[in-house]
């Protein structure tokens, strides 16, 4: 029986599939293992090739069925929820039954899968999500995209319309749901046009466009007097309450900080993000072709990615050159250039692919930093660029300076 | 004639490097004032008396700064407080018990009476609801028994939270205005803190070794600073007590090397638990950790109870922020042909020259619609993205300086946008990021 070892993960990119695990160095094997790798993550034999999946898993592969609860990951997930909401004063306490299930899936989530739109987030930040739905005595809830499988904590106690984009994600919260014996309470969708009407609507701010049009069906399939609950991270603050404002929608809370996302890596870039509520009145629609941006920053042409305490010994030459590797396969376009400028301390590099996205970085090896710029912005490659340096160049104590919310409401809160 | 006066409400006092000054919520205007009436100014942030026809006083009370009668509650920044800490408050604001809530409230009081902040001893505070939170994590006396617990520093005020939940709190601090407002405060609603205006690069031994449960600090996140604050404190917990240290971010790996170092077991790390605010009535963009320690026998100090310390640079950051980027991206530019390759070469050669800088190397991507230009520089670099399918242009130059980030901005707005419809200009941690349509 060949099995995946403990603590490993794998995440499915557009062209390579990516492995990891704790004491293992990361490796990318070609993405036409993704069937057998499934079967192997669901403790299933893979039907044949197993020597050369063997040898393309290399100390990934173990001779044993993978476990169904990970202990290694389940114990990284509970630290990583006890570190990051443990700010919260009655976080796990008492210990909840909808925070247990969500770790247990949390530890039963091998395939990741990397994905533009809504990103992975803590259980603990899951638990908070449904906490705060629960409160608001929905019985219909939709949820727009569910990378962490809350429709699976949800439909406990609710009837949940999911529209998840991502085929190979849903297949495996369709699977999560059979086992959970919730199936008949979660209903999928192929477009978000199809959601019936619901109490509570959930989504993410992502990009302005994107966003508008989600936010302008999930009003139509929320019904009067119910919610709208957007998970908002900077830079989103900057157009989201006057887009709110725009749809007819009244601010009704919002929580701060509380929504961590947690990378396919499983580390957890500093900066939460906000979880506001909308109450929908009667009046509200939104015409997302006639969204307007008064603010005049909804595009994002540019992001810095600023990395601190990185592991310095991971910094040398071959490990610069490896991550522009990385990012190259990660991305699966084709380099237009790339290359390096060392100045004094510093190394420069840069990467541009034939899209015409690409990113330059400032290495700095003695302090173990780097200041990474993504000009034109891309989402694909921020994901990229934030998986590769955590994979390659990073330990326990790296982290990215958070980008935090400036604004709340029509209200500048930062100084 | 001496008369009792106090800041007037929405004026805040803060003392800086270069001297003192009063920032004004109402207005957002900061007035300089005199650096020669330091002590007049600390009476005033009390609500003490003070003589009306001083210089200083009489100068006051012509622009109406301040008002008779003793020091209270400033009711506009108290309204401004409660604003900035209901952000994170709300999150958790429900599953509080009444008590909790009337903690709370008194913090958010003792902030709004705090009319002085002492920037040049590294003074950054919590929201009154990390305040809380953090005596939360000690608990109710009721419940977790009556601990003896020392603020090593404690412009948070948070012993008015450990005090109200029924511990007996003894702060340390060299800020005499702050140990004043303490005692007053806890006077008024029968708290137990007792204040001591203590340097703590002098040796501390006579406090009395050992006789804490629990310390709470949040020192500047530097070796020097940590190693200073966690030896005195750790000097004087006794055995079995718990401490509590802010650890900004970045220093996480200086912190856990010095932990190590001196086999200091490191209990529980809660990551970005304190949010802190400014005195503009706005938060503050630095947070920090909440790490819980538990010394051991073998736990090691880095400097001994009973020996002095010469600082170097206590309030500096160990890691700061690095310089700031100037961006700027063009909508709809004029005339793509000057958008290829060979012009936006020559474009950054006049950039670098405008900026007395030389290149040291340049490096060109051409492709059908896109074009980028690298030019290195003895200080960095300026970035020149072009993309002629959807007519922008993107610059970044770093390190981004005002001076000769305005002029890199006029150059290319006046070789790519001859008119424009709007422009924003946002700031953040010192990027300045211009969009131009």
């Amino acid at each position: 029986m060949l099995g995946l070892a403990p603590g490993a993960t794998w995440v499915r990119w557009p062209s390579v599939i990516a492995v990891a695990g704790p004491g293992q160095e990361p490796r990318l094997i070609d993405v036409r293992w993704y069937d057998q790798l499934v079967e192997l993550t669901n403790g299933l034999p893979p039907a044949d090739s197993r020597e050369e999946l063997r040898e393309a898993l290399g100390p990934y592969a173990i001779e044993q069925a993978t476990p169904e609860v990970d202990p290694v990951l389940l114990a990284a997930g509970q630290a990583k929820d006890r570190d990051h909401l443990g700010w919260l004063p009655d976080f796990l306490s008492p210990a909840d039954e909808t925070l247990i299930l969500l770790e247990d899936l949390w530890a039963r989530r091998r395939l990741w899968h990397s994905r533009d739109g809504a990103q992975p987030t803590l259980p603990g930040s899951s638990w908070y999500r449904h906490r705060a739905i629960v409160a608001g005595k929905a019985e219909r809830v939709l949820l727009v995209e569910d990378p962490d499988g809350l429709s699976l904590a949800l439909a406990k106690s609710h009837h949940v319309t999911v529209y998840e984009p991502e085929p190979g994600h849903r297949l495996w919260l369709q699977e999560q749901s059979r086992r959970l014996g919730v199936a008949t309470s979660i209903e999928w969708i192929d477009q978000l046009g199809a959601a019936r009407q619901s109490d509570i609507a959930v989504l993410n701010a992502t990009d302005f466009e994107p966003t508008a049009a989600a936010l302008a069906q999930a009003i139509v399939a929320t019904r009067p007097g119910g919610h709208i609950l957007v998970s908002c991270r900077s830079p989103a603050d900057l157009w989201l309450y006057a887009m709110a404002q725009q749809a007819h929608l009244d601010l009704d809370d919002c929580r701060r900080e509380v929504d961590h996302l947690v990378l396919p890596t499983g580390h957890v870039p500093r900066g939460a993000a906000d979880l506001v509520l909308f109450r929908r009145g009667p009046q509200a629609r939104l015409d997302p072709r006639s969204a307007q941006d008064p603010r005049g920053v909804a595009s994002l042409p540019y992001l810095t990615l600023d990395f601190q305490s990185l592991a310095a010994e991971r910094l040398t030459a071959d490990d610069r050159d490896r991550w522009l590797d990385w990012l190259a396969a990660l991305c699966g376009t084709e380099v237009a250039g790339r290359g390096h400028h060392a100045h004094g301390d510093e190394d420069m590099l840069w990467w541009y692919d034939q899209t015409g996205a690409g990113l330059l970085a400032n290495v700095r090896p003695e302090s173990a930093d780097a200041l990474v710029l993504l000009m034109p912005y891309s989402r694909r490659l921020e994901q990229a660029a934030l998986c590769a340096t955590f994979w390659l160049l990073a330990d326990e104590h790296t982290g990215v300076r958070p980008r935090r919310t400036h604004v709340f409401s029509d209200q500048g809160i930062m100084s | 004639m001496s008369s009792v006066y106090h800041w007037a409400d929405g004026l805040l006092l803060t003392i800086r490097q270069r001297g003192p000054g009063l920032y004004d919520l109402r207005s957002g205007e900061q007035h300089n004032l005199d650096g020669r009436f330091l002590d007049t100014y600390r009476d005033l942030s009390l609500g003490r008396s003070v003589d009306e026809e001083s210089e200083a006083v009489a100068h006051l009370i012509g622009h109406q700064w301040i008002e008779p009668g003793p020091g209270r509650i400033d009711g506009l920044w108290r309204q401004k407080l409660t604003f900035v800490d209901d952000l994170y408050y709300r999150s958790y604001a429900a599953s509080l018990s009444p008590r909790e809530h009337d903690v709370r409230e008194l913090l958010v009081d003792v902030h709004a009476r705090r009319k002085r902040f002492l920037s040049t001893a590294g003074q950054c505070t919590v929201l009154p609801e990390t305040a809380l939170r953090r005596s939360l994590r000690v608990g109710f006396a009721e419940a977790a028994g009556k601990k003896r617990i020392l603020c090593i520093g404690d412009d948070d005020l948070t012993s008015v939270a450990l005090a109200a939940l029924g511990h007996e709190v003894c702060v340390l601090d060299v800020d005499d205005y702050l140990l004043e407002l303490l005692s007053s405060f806890a006077a008024e609603h029968n708290l137990a803190i007792a204040g001591h205006a203590v340097d703590l690069c002098q040796p501390v031994d006579r406090l009395g070794l050992g006789r804490f449960d629990v310390f709470l600090t949040d020192p500047s996140s530097n070796a020097e600073c940590f190693a200073l604050f966690l030896s005195r404190a750790l000097a004087l917990l006794a055995p079995g007590g718990v401490g509590f240290v802010a650890v900004n971010p970045p220093a996480k790996r200086l912190f856990h090397d010095m932990t190590a170092q001196w086999e200091l077991p490191v209990h529980a790390w809660h990551s970005a638990h304190n949010r802190y605010y400014s005195y503009l009535g706005k938060l503050h963009p630095y947070l920090s950790d909440w790490v819980e320690v538990r010394p051991s026998t073998q736990t090691r100090l880095g400097l001994s109870a009973d020996a002095a310390y010469t600082p170097h640079d206590l309030y500096s950051d160990a890691c700061p922020p690095r310089g700031p980027l100037g961006l700027l991206h063009l909508d709809q530019i004029d005339n793509l042909k000057y958008a290829a390759p060979s012009y936006l070469r020559t474009l950054v050669e006049v950039l670098a020259r405008q900026q007395s800088e030389s290149l040291t190397g340049l490096d060109t991507v051409a492709q059908e619609q896109w074009s980028l230009v690298l030019a290195w520089l003895e200080s960095g670099f300026i970035a020149l993205h072009a993309d002629r399918a959807k007519a922008q242009l993107a610059a970044c130059y770093y390190p981004h300086e005002v001076k000769t980030s305005q002029e890199a901005m006029r150059l290319l707005i006046s070789a790519h946008k001859q008119h424009a419809a709007k422009a924003n200009l946002v700031t953040n941690w010192g990027d300045q990021d211009l969009r131009v349509r």
